[in-house]
C-alpha cells in the first residue's frame, strides 16, 4: 500500500521525466526568441503590402489631415511620400530608417529626420505630432498604432493597405498654391494665419475664414450677403465661429466638420470645395500695389458652380481697436517687413535714438489743448512728446485709414525734428491703410497693426 | 540531524523541493532575463554604419548615435534626430574641427584617446524643454557629448560653427577637471563673481566680463568657468583681441571694470594652461593654434 504522502512525489517524478522530453512536447521558446519573433512578425506585416500603406495622419484633435504613403522594406528603410510641401518639397518623397523596439509594447520608431519629425518640431515642438508609435492591434487588413509620446488621449494611426496608384490622391499642387495665400500676412510673434474670403459668386455670399496652413485647421469666422467685407457688414453678418480641420485629397479642400449657416435666407452647407484653377488675378491688398494676389476658382457640389477664394485682411479680433483711446508701446515693438525693429538698426534708431515709446492717440480728449487728439508719434526718454496729426477717422471693421496732415506737436519746442518725424510716420503708414488684430496677452489689451503695403507691423497696448 | 532530514516525511518533501528546483532549472538553462528589447536592425551594415564602426567605434572606442533613441534625452525634453544625409558631413566636421587638432599637437593624441567620451549623440534640431525654453547645446559632462542643430550643418556659418565648437570643447574640457581636479586656487581668481544656482542666464555679457568671466554661463560654477574658458580660448578667433587684450585709452568706470575682468581671465588662462601642461602634457596654446588653423 502506498502511503498518501508518497503520491505527490510519484506524480512529481513522473512529470519531471515527461516535462523535459523534447520529443514529446514542444519547448516554449526563450523570451529573447519570442521578442524577436514578435518584432519579426510586425516587420513582416509592415513590409507585406505590395504598394505600402495609406495613412491619413491627424496629429492632434484640432489639426487637419496629412495624407501619406508609407512603404517599409525588410532592411530597416521606409519610403514616405506625403503632401507636406515645406522645405521645397523635401517631404514629398523621402526614405528614412525605422526600427521596431519591444518596450511599452511593440514600438515603431522612425529613427531619422523626416516628415513626422518636421511636424513634431512645429511650434517649438508643441504642435503635437509624433514619430514613436506603439502597435495596438491588427484590425482586418489594417494595422492600428497609437502615439507613444502623447500625454493625454493618444493619437491613433490607422495604416490601410494602399491600392496601386494611390499617389494620384495627393493634391500637392493645391498645397503649394495655398501657401501663396500665406505670403502677405503678419509674421511677428508667431504671426496671424492668413484670412481667406470664399465668394459664392452665383449666390452673392461671402465666407471669411482664417486658415492655418501648418496645422491644416480653419476657423470659419463670419459670412453674409455681399462680395466685400463692407457689404457683408452692411447686410448683417452671420457669426459662424467654428473650427474644423481640413484635408486635401483628389483636388478638393475637404472640411472634417462641415460648416452650416443661413445668409440672406439661403441655407449654406459647406463640406468641401473642388479647387479647379489657380491664378494671380485677385485685387491687391495694398491699394497702391499693382501686383495682383492669389485667387483660386472652384465649385461646391450642389451649392455653387462659381466659387472664388481670395486673401482678405479682415480679422474679427481687431474690431476692438476703436477711437477714444490712447495706445502706446515700447519703441522696440515697431518692425519693418523683414521683422527688424525700427529702433534697433532702423529708421527710429537713426532719427530718434532718444525715443522710448511709440504713441497712437486715437481721438482722445487731451489735457494740453495743443496736442492733436488724432495723432501719432513718439514719447522721448525725457518724457517729451513729438506727434504728427492725422485726419479724424474711425475704425471700419478692423481697418484704420491714417491720412496725415502737416500739423505737428513738439511739447519741448524741437520743431527742427519735424522733417524726421514726417519721414518716420510716412514710412510706417505708407499707403495709409492699416489693419488691426488682437495679440492674445494676459492682463492687457495688445493690438497688432499691419500695413499690407510694406508689411510693417507695430504693437500697441491700450 | 542528518537522520531527521532523511526521515520518511522529510524525504518526500526533499524530493518535492528538489524536483521543483529541477523543473525550474532544467528547461531554460540558456535563458536570461536580460534580453535585448531593441530591434536587431538589419540596416546596421549600411555604408554609413560601417564608416562609423571603422572610424569612430574601433578607432577611438566612441559610439556615434544618430538614430533616435529616447534614452539619450531627459523625459521632459523634446528633440528630433538628424537627417540621414547630414550625418556623414557632421562626422567629417567632428573629425576636422575636433579630433584632428588633438592629433596634431604633442601628447594630444594620447590625451584624446584616453579621455574620449563613450558616446556622441547627434540631434537634428535644438532641445525644446517642458518650461518653454530652448537648449542650444548640452552641458552634461561625462561619457556623452550631444551636438544639437545638426540638420542646419554649415561649417561656413560662423554662428552654427561656434555653437558646435563651443559645445564640444566645453564638454571635453570637463574631463580634465574630473580626472585631475581644477588648477590650484582656480576658484579664488573670481571669488565673488559666481552666480547663485540657475541665475546665470539673467546676467548680461558685459557684467560677466567685468566679473572676470568669458560668458554668463561661466559664472554658474568653477567647473563651468574652467570648461567655458578652455572652450572660448580654443575656438573663438577674436578671443585674444576681445577678451584677453585690454581696451586702450580706458577713461570710463565701465571700461576700467572690463579691463579688470580681462586681467582675471588672463590669470585663468595662464592657470589652466599650466594645469593642462602638467597633467595632460598638452600645450593649450599649440592646441589653440591647431584649432584656429582649421577655421
Amino acid at each position: 500500500m502506498i502511503k498518501l504522502y508518497k503520491i505527490p512525489v510519484i506524480i512529481l517524478c513522473f512529470s519531471v521525466i515527461i516535462s523535459c522530453n523534447d520529443d514529446d512536447s514542444p519547448k516554449l521558446p526563450s523570451v529573447e526568441e519570442r521578442v524577436n519573433e514578435a518584432i519579426s512578425g510586425l516587420r513582416n506585416e509592415l513590409t507585406s503590402p505590395a504598394d505600402g500603406w495609406i495613412l491619413e495622419y491627424s496629429p492632434t484633435p484640432d489639426a487637419g489631415v496629412f495624407f501619406m504613403l508609407l512603404k517599409f522594406d525588410a532592411n530597416g528603410d521606409v519610403r514616405i511620400r506625403s503632401d507636406v510641401a515645406s522645405n521645397d518639397g523635401e517631404f514629398y518623397d523621402q526614405t528614412i530608417t525605422y526600427r521596431i523596439d519591444n518596450a511599452l509594447g511593440l514600438e515603431l520608431i522612425l529613427e531619422t529626420f523626416g516628415v513626422f519629425h518636421y511636424l513634431f518640431e512645429q511650434e517649438q515642438a508643441n504642435f503635437g505630432a509624433e514619430f514613436e508609435f506603439i502597435f495596438n492591434e491588427k484590425d482586418g487588413d489594417n494595422l492600428i498604432f497609437r502615439s507613444a509620446t502623447d500625454f493625454g488621449e493618444p493619437t491613433i494611426l490607422t495604416f490601410e493597405p494602399a491600392p496601386a496608384g494611390a499617389e494620384s490622391g495627393f493634391s500637392r499642387e493645391i498645397v503649394e498654391n495655398l501657401d501663396a495665400f500665406g505670403e502677405l500676412t503678419p509674421q511677428i510673434f508667431g504671426g496671424d494665419p492668413p484670412v481667406q474670403q470664399i465668394i459664392l459668386e452665383d449666390r452673392n455670399i461671402s465666407i471669411f475664414w482664417s486658415i492655418d496652413l501648418q496645422k491644416r485647421n480653419i476657423f470659419a469666422d463670419i459670412a453674409g450677403v455681399g462680395t466685400t467685407v463692407e457689404e457683408v457688414f452692411a447686410n448683417g453678418r452671420v457669426n459662424i465661429g467654428q473650427n474644423t480641420g481640413y484635408t486635401l485629397r483628389d483636388g478638393k479642400l475637404v472640411l472634417l466638420n462641415p460648416i452650416s449657416f443661413v445668409a440672406g435666407g439661403q441655407q449654406v452647407n459647406l463640406s468641401e470645395i473642388s479647387l479647379t484653377s489657380f491664378e494671380m488675378t485677385a485685387p491687391p491688398l495694398c491699394n497702391s500695389d499693382i501686383e495682383l494676389g492669389p485667387k483660386y476658382k472652384g465649385r461646391i457640389q450642389g451649392l455653387s458652380n462659381n466659387v472664388s477664394m481670395i486673401n482678405s485682411l479682415y480679422n474679427s479680433t481687431g474690431l476692438g481697436f476703436q477711437p477714444n483711446n490712447a495706445y502706446t508701446v515700447n519703441v522696440i515693438f515697431v518692425f519693418d517687413g523683414e521683422g527688424n525693429s525700427l529702433a534697433q538698426g532702423g529708421i527710429l534708431e537713426e532719427k530718434f535714438p532718444d525715443a522710448s515709446a511709440f504713441a497712437f492717440l486715437y481721438g482722445i480728449n487731451p489735457i494740453d489743448p495743443d496736442l492733436p487728439p488724432y495723432s501719432i508719434g513718439l514719447i522721448m526718454e525725457d518724457g517729451s512728446i513729438y506727434v504728427r496729426a492725422f485726419e479724424p477717422t474711425t475704425t471700419e471693421q478692423n481697418k484704420v485709414t491714417v491720412t496725415f496732415t502737416d500739423e505737428f506737436y513738439f511739447d519741448d519746442g524741437s520743431t527742427d525734428r519735424e522733417d524726421d518725424l514726417r519721414e518716420v510716420t510716412d514710412l510706417i503708414f505708407e499707403g495709409s491703410e492699416i489693419y488691426a488684430s488682437d495679440l492674445p496677452t494676459d492682463g492687457i489689451n495688445v493690438f497688432r497693426l499691419f500695413n499690407p503695403c510694406n508689411r510693417y507691423e507695430l504693437f500697441l497696448v491700450q | 540531524m542528518l537522520n531527521n532530514i532523511f526521515s520518511a516525511g522529510n524525504f518526500a518533501r526533499f524530493i518535492l523541493l528538489g524536483g521543483l528546483m529541477f523543473i525550474c532549472n532544467a528547461c531554460y538553462d540558456d535563458e536570461s532575463l536580460n534580453v535585448p528589447v531593441q530591434d536587431t536592425n538589419p540596416n546596421l551594415s549600411s555604408p554609413l554604419d560601417q564608416y562609423i564602426e571603422e572610424n569612430f567605434t574601433k578607432e577611438y572606442g566612441m559610439a556615434i548615435r544618430y538614430r533616435f533613441v529616447d534614452r539619450y534625452i531627459d523625459p521632459d525634453e523634446r528633440v528630433t534626430p538628424p537627417r540621414l544625409e547630414v550625418v556623414r558631413p557632421m562626422l567629417d566636421f567632428i573629425e576636422d574641427f575636433w579630433i584632428a587638432p588633438y592629433m596634431e599637437v604633442e601628447n594630444g593624441e594620447e590625451f584624446f584617446r584616453n579621455h574620449v567620451p563613450a558616446e556622441i549623440v547627434l540631434l537634428g534640431g535644438f532641445i525644446y524643454n517642458e518650461d518653454g525654453t530652448v537648449t542650444l547645446g548640452t552641458a552634461d559632462a561625462g561619457a556623452q557629448i550631444t551636438f544639437t542643430n545638426v540638420n542646419a550643418i554649415d561649417p561656413s556659418d560662423l554662428d552654427w560653427r561656434a555653437l558646435q565648437l563651443q559645445t564640444v570643447y566645453h564638454e571635453f574640457a570637463h574631463t580634465v577637471h574630473q580626472d585631475y581636479k581644477l588648477p590650484a586656487a582656480f576658484e579664488t581668481i573670481s571669488p565673488t563673481g559666481y552666480t547663485s544656482a540657475g541665475s546665470w542666464f539673467n546676467l548680461p555679457e558685459e557684467d560677466a566680463l567685468q566679473r572676470g568671466f568669458v560668458s554668463p554661463y561661466a559664472t554658474s560654477s568653477p567647473n563651468e568657468d574652467f570648461a567655458e574658458t578652455v572652450a572660448f580660448y580654443l575656438f573663438d578667433e577674436e578671443f585674444i583681441n576681445n577678451t584677453l587684450t585690454d581696451e586702450p585709452d580706458c577713461d570710463t568706470p565701465e571700461c576700467a571694470r572690463r579691463n579688470e575682468g580681462r586681467e582675471r581671465i588672463r590669470q585663468k588662462v595662464n592657470s589652466i594652461s599650466e594645469h593642462y601642461e602638467n597633467v595632460t602634457g598638452v600645450n593649450l596654446q599649440e592646441l589653440r593654434e591647431a584649432v584656429q588653423s582649421k577655421l
